[in-house]
């Protein structure tokens, strides 16, 4: 059931995908050493293993200055494409030669789980093509089911009331509310009076979402984006249309941290996540007035990839008060960024209010961090909001 | 139209649209190229795409060609101040909402900024780039093939100067346009060493060993021209990566002090390395710690990461200086002049002499870029190509 309720949803079925990972990683590791043994024996996996006599000279060498170890030569040496133990690549813990990986016993479990983890990725793919079909036959029983699993991420809407944000507030906020992603468009529009294509989409996407009224946006847009001759003419249709109030559409929808991480920003575009995409991040923090000890925290996560779980500790970072319930706090899109901001510094966040259910709720959520091994298509949003942005950048460049 | 206001520093000239489109239809060498998009194959071909960046900064992605004569339409058509080149994906990009489109190949790529490396250089900052920091380059390249080629198995691999600031590295191997996500993470995570990594004693990893030799190459030579120890800051810049306490590293200090030159401070350095050896000192590794730090690669590992992150093309125009992005022999990394790359500019004032050499020729060899100025970095192309497709 689970797995039918994932395997649509690209970030569910990561996180899905890491958790039976991590359990079979567990289960495995309990094993007696004889189960390993009767266990490869079982799966036929044909490694290649490494005679002993050959265990000399350079490769003996090598593989005791790779495992940083004296005792190669009594070891049991297995070849493997370095393709199958990712890991152990990624730590440069083992000796590569010619595209093969020298993996000692011990450290078979990272090709054991790499397969693992490529059969269930494998079979979650071939779920979701089924998926379709079986839905037609269970309109009614199933999906509103499997849709209640699924919701609790994924299509949450982390709309704000209307009037949350206005113009008036938005320098205020700024400084204490906004999401570093937003702060990092602020900020360049301040230098240069101006942004690219999809940076403006962004900002008036947030905008929306965040619940600034129409007018305010448009006045934000007109004061601010100087830098072009006639703003009013230029961007009067686009934030209308952001806004859903032209070309008959919804409008668009605010962006969230997996487009944003996944977006690939050229020079002098702005729109990603800076924890994924600004390179001078420690100078940025520190212009946001972080701690200097919380910066290299914030940053080391950033370059480990755990773009949103940083963006977790600069949220703990610039807020006050109650810091073992700021640990609790996940943050799963700008705008949600901005909600529970605006509901921390007004004391009426969940978390400050009711204890317990609060608790265990935001520690189920917590779990949720993008993995690093896989990388996934755009979801069927994120294409949609692609093609609209290049459909209106066609329109762009005929003016 | 929004005006852009860009300012120009001295060295940098705005290459104009005409100059531009100019070489896209004489110079740059599209047969070639097109053969390598699509590696000979028109469908694979319309599977790949393709950015532009267009006159003020206007940015598209996910163009796509079917053929070398639509390509070459557009290139006079829009004439591009910028190529980006992107993966191939299971279907042509006009299909890209598609629910299942996804990524399925492209090369492995690497990107070297100079810019990164301002600390380490006392001849130029930011985009300058000169014969006395090249080195760096140099030892970027040489790592990366000895990797590649060494550890990972891979032979067909293509270095460019990228115009201006750097250089970037394709490698053309089958497995490796094949590797996914995961698989790229991995290998950009093995060629990113840091200072951090090396310890006080321990065993170096081969890969750790095999670029220090080829930094040992060039150490003291860079040590010297760029007089790195020649203030104060700059032995503090060096003590940083000791993991010994302030009190030994004052001393040490101190003792530099008494000298004037770099490389009498260094050889401070050099024999509190051996004492070290004999166990007098807790850290037996800084001289490769600081030779890591100063020297080791610094690719944007983000790139490298990366299933369909854009790189420049090989043979486009830098759009500020005008040099072509030339392609360059690996073995002939320390004589490559980046001040000496054939620049849209020199092309044209060529452009008569060459006529007259192209008149004898036929066939595809009438073609201007088999000749002159961008005979070399050509060859080096289709050389490689024909290793491609010889297999
Ligand atoms: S993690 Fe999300 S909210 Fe935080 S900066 Fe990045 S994109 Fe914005
Ligand atoms: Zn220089």
């Amino acid at each position: 059931m689970l797995k039918l309720a994932f395997c649509k949803q690209p970030d569910l079925k990561q996180w899905f995908v890491r958790n039976e990972v991590n359990l079979f990683r567990y289960r495995f590791n309990k094993m007696s050493s004889k189960g390993k043994i009767r266990f490869f024996e079982l799966s036929k996996f044909n490694l290649e293993s490494i005679e002993k006599g050959e265990i000399t000279g350079e490769l003996e060498a090598n593989l005791n200055d790779c495992s940083n170890i004296t005792t190669a030569s009594a070891k049991t040496w297995y070849r493997i494409p370095w393709t199958q133990v990712g890991r152990l690549v990624t730590r440069r813990s083992i000796f590569i030669d010619e595209g093969k990986a020298y993996v000692p016993e011990e450290d078979l479990i990272e090709f054991v789980v790499g397969k693992f983890r490529s059969e269930c990725n494998r079979w979650l793919a071939g779920l979701a093509k089924k998926f379709d079909v079986m839905m037609e036959n269970e309109q009614e029983r199933l999906v509103p089911i499997l849709k209640s699993f699924g919701n609790t991420i994924a299509d949450a809407d982390f709309s704000s009331t209307e009037g949350r944000l206005t113009i008036n507030s938005i320098e205020t906020m700024r400084k204490t509310s906004l999401p570093p992603c937003i702060r990092q468009l602020l900020d360049a529009l301040q230098v240069d009076n101006k942004l690219k294509h999809d940076g403006r989409v962004h900002l008036w996407a947030f905008f929306k979402a965040a619940g600034m009224p129409l007018e305010d946006a448009l006045k934000f847009t007109f004061t601010r984006m100087t830098a072009y001759a006639n703003p009013e003419k230029e961007f009067k249709y686009n934030v209308r249309h952001v806004y859903g109030k032209e070309g008959g559409g919804k409008g668009v929808g605010a962006y969230g941290c997996s487009t944003k991480i996944k977006a690939l920003p050229v020079e002098g575009q702005y729109q990603g996540c800076p924890f994924k995409h600004q390179r001078n991040l420690k100078q940025q923090l520190r212009n946001w007035g972080v701690k200097e000890v919380d910066i290299d925290k914030i940053k080391k996560k950033a370059d480990d990839g755990h773009y949103q779980v940083a963006c977790n500790q600069f949220f703990k970072s610039t807020h006050k008060d109650k810091e073992e319930k700021l640990d609790l706090i996940t943050i799963l899109h700008p705008n949600n960024f901005f909600d529970q901001s605006f509901d921390w510094n007004t004391g009426e966040h969940k978390l400050l209010k009711a204890e317990d259910t609060a608790k265990s709720e935001a520690m189920e959520t917590s779990t949720y961090e993008p993995a690093w091994e896989t990388t996934l298509p755009m979801s069927q949003a994120e294409k949609e909001s692609q093609s609209q942005k290049e459909f209106e950048q066609d329109d762009f460049m005929e003016e | 139209m929004v005006s852009s206001n860009l300012v120009f520093a001295s060295d940098e000239i705005a290459v104009s649209e005409e100059v531009l489109s100019s070489y896209y239809k004489e110079y740059f060498p599209l047969d070639p190229f097109i053969e390598w998009l699509g590696y000979r194959n028109d469908e694979t071909l319309s599977r790949r795409e393709f950015s532009f960046t267009l006159k003020d900064d206007v940015y598209t992605r996910f163009r796509s060609f079917t053929s070398k004569e639509e390509l070459h339409q557009a290139f006079i058509k829009t004439k591009p101040e910028k190529i980006d080149i992107g993966a191939i994906y299971n279907y042509s990009c006009k299909h890209r909402l598609s629910p299942d489109f996804k990524e399925e190949q492209r090369e492995l790529v690497f990107d070297i900024d100079i810019s990164d490396y301002d600390d380490v250089r006392t001849c130029c900052q930011e985009a300058r780039i000169c014969q006395k920091c090249w080195p760096l380059m140099s030892i970027c390249v040489k790592v990366l093939e000895e990797t590649l080629k060494t550890a990972f198995g891979f032979e067909q691999i293509l270095f460019v100067f990228s115009g201006r600031r750097g250089i970037h590295c394709w490698v053309f191997d089958e497995e490796a346009r094949k590797l996914n996500g995961a698989e790229r993470f991995a290998l950009a995570h093995y060629c990113q060493v840091t200072a951090q990594q090396i310890g006080t004693s321990h065993r170096l990893h081969t890969h750790i060993q095999n670029a220090l030799k080829i930094t040992d190459l060039y150490w003291d030579e860079y040590l010297e021209t760029q007089d790195l120890l020649g203030t104060e800051e700059g032995i503090d810049s060096f003590l940083k990566y000791v993991k010994l306490d302030d009190s030994i590293k004052n001393e040490w200090k101190e003792q530099m002090l008494k000298y004037d030159t770099t490389m009498e401070r260094w050889s401070i350095f050099q024999q509190k390395r051996k004492e070290a050896q004999s166990k007098k000192y807790r850290d037996r590794l800084f001289i490769e710690r600081i030779k890591i730090a100063v020297t080791y690669p610094r690719i944007d590992i983000k790139v490298t990461e990366g299933f369909n992150h854009l790189l420049k093309a090989p043979f486009s125009v830098h759009p500020k200086t005008g040099k072509v992005c030339v392609p360059f022999n690996a073995d002939d990394v320390d004589s490559f002049d980046c001040d000496n790359v054939p620049t849209v500019f020199s092309l044209r004032k060529n452009d008569e002499e060459l006529v007259k050499v192209i008149e004898k020729q036929e066939g595809d060899m009438s073609k201007k870029y088999y000749h002159g100025e961008m005979k070399e970095s050509v060859k080096i192309f289709t050389d490689l190509l024909n290793q491609v497709f010889s297999e």
